[in-house]
């Protein structure tokens, strides 16, 4: 190695170490053990020093990877059950409520809404033209969940409840957040207020798309979430097969069949109510 | 499990990098070094290999490199449902064979 090698090591281990933040904490310990037993290797190995620092700048996309996949199994798990859902969110609005009390100035901007034009006039408008924006902006697949005429009225009405309980308990969080956001970022007042509605129209949006989505991963008897995705057919053999996802429920209520694209014979999600045959394969849970 | 696994279809690269583990690079830097990949690509692409069941990884025991003054290796190797999987990959991929002759691989 080159003179430079002390250096090189060092910046090395360094960007493992500031790396290493990115994946979670169970898993930090021996994600570094890995990577510096290898560069261990690649130090012992006599090659340039821009190929070691090539080396160690590949663990940014690995632990990025971990990072993410870890965020999706830590989060739906505790997301599965509709009342987990329904905490979760309801444990977010308080904590944004609390926020957006604890912070003097945006505190003020609330309560004096009588002196100054109430900042609930931007929230409502802003929800009125997400609402009239969202018919237009909406995903196809996203559309094609919020047709139910053929799930049964029962399925119906509860999926609905279900939803506007969402919703509700987003409210908070749409409206404290973005104030906090406008009073607290913003340098001027009539930044602030712009920033507010921009702000309060992009979550309302993401919030919009999330409920949605939320619902179509969801068993629409016991509403918890679908899991163990199965790709059935071939895109390129859809001429008279289904080609898509089948997802079960884990109570053994249905298999929801998802297809790729739609076909004249098969345009949108299907629901398969599984009878009380199917009971036995479910008593143990699935793998 | 197997049934359905052989079914599955793995990229070239992950086809490459389970081949590469299945003629004996156990580590990640020797699997670098046999398929000519870059270490981005190789570990997240093992850690894809790791959480579909493909390969599976232990660490080296602590006596041994403390004995060879190393630190210890994390070793991967294929599980069943890869090894058929690799066996539908180089059905698909008939030169994958080619591209990893035993003689670049260190049989560590």
């Amino acid at each position: 190695m080159s003179r430079h090698a002390p250096i090189v090591t060092c910046a090395c281990g360094l960007l493992l170490r500031a790396t290493s933040l990115f994946v979670p904490r169970r898993e930090r310990r021996s994600w570094l053990a890995e990577w510096r037993g290898e560069l261990h290797y690649v130090l012992g190995c006599n090659v340039a020093d821009r190929d070691c620092i090539a080396f160690s700048l590949g663990a940014v996309p690995d632990a990025f990877w971990i990072g993410r996949n870890s965020l999706r199994r830590g989060w739906l798990p505790q997301l599965e059950s509709p009342a987990e859902c329904l905490a979760f969110l309801a444990t977010l609005a308080v904590a944004g409520v609390s926020l957006a009390m604890y912070l003097p100035q945006v505190r003020l901007e609330i309560f004096s809404a009588a002196y100054d034009g109430p900042p609930e006039i931007n929230f409502l408008l802003a929800l009125l033209v997400t609402c009239l924006m969202l018919p237009a902006v909406l995903p196809i697949f996203l559309r094609a969940g919020l047709r139910t005429e053929w799930l049964s009225p029962t399925m119906r009405t509860r999926g609905w409840i279900f939803v506007g309980a969402k919703i509700t308990l987003l409210l908070p969080l749409l409206f404290c957040g973005p104030v906090v956001l406008g009073r607290v970022l913003a340098a001027s007042r009539a930044f602030g207020t712009v920033l507010q509605t921009f702000a309060t129209m992009g979550g309302a949006l993401f919030a919009a798309f999330w409920v949605i989505d939320d619902q179509l991963q969801r068993c629409p008897s016991c509403l918890r979430r679908l899991t163990n995705p199965a790709r059935v057919g071939e895109r390129s053999r859809s001429f008279l097969n289904f080609s898509g996802v089948e997802y079960v429920c884990i109570e053994g209520h249905g298999v929801l069949h998802v297809p790729d694209f739609p076909t004249s014979w098969f345009n949108e999600q299907r629901w398969l109510t599984l009878d009380g045959s199917w009971q036995s394969l479910f008593q143990h849970g699935i793998p | 499990m197997t049934g359905m696994a052989t079914e599955a279809k793995l990229s070239h690269t992950a086809a490459l990098i389970l081949q590469a583990v299945d003629s004996g690079c156990r580590y990640g830097f020797s699997i670098m070094e046999a398929t000519g990949f870059p270490s981005g690509t190789v570990y997240p692409a093992m850690r894809r290999l790791e959480r579909d069941a493909l390969i599976v990884s232990r660490w080296e025991r602590q006596s041994i490199a403390d004995a060879e003054g190393r630190p210890p290796r994390k070793y991967y190797k294929v599980t069943t449902d890869g090894k058929a999987i690799l066996a539908a990959a180089r059905k698909r991929y008939p030169l994958l064979a080619k591209l990893m002759p035993d003689a670049q691989v260190e049989r560590a």
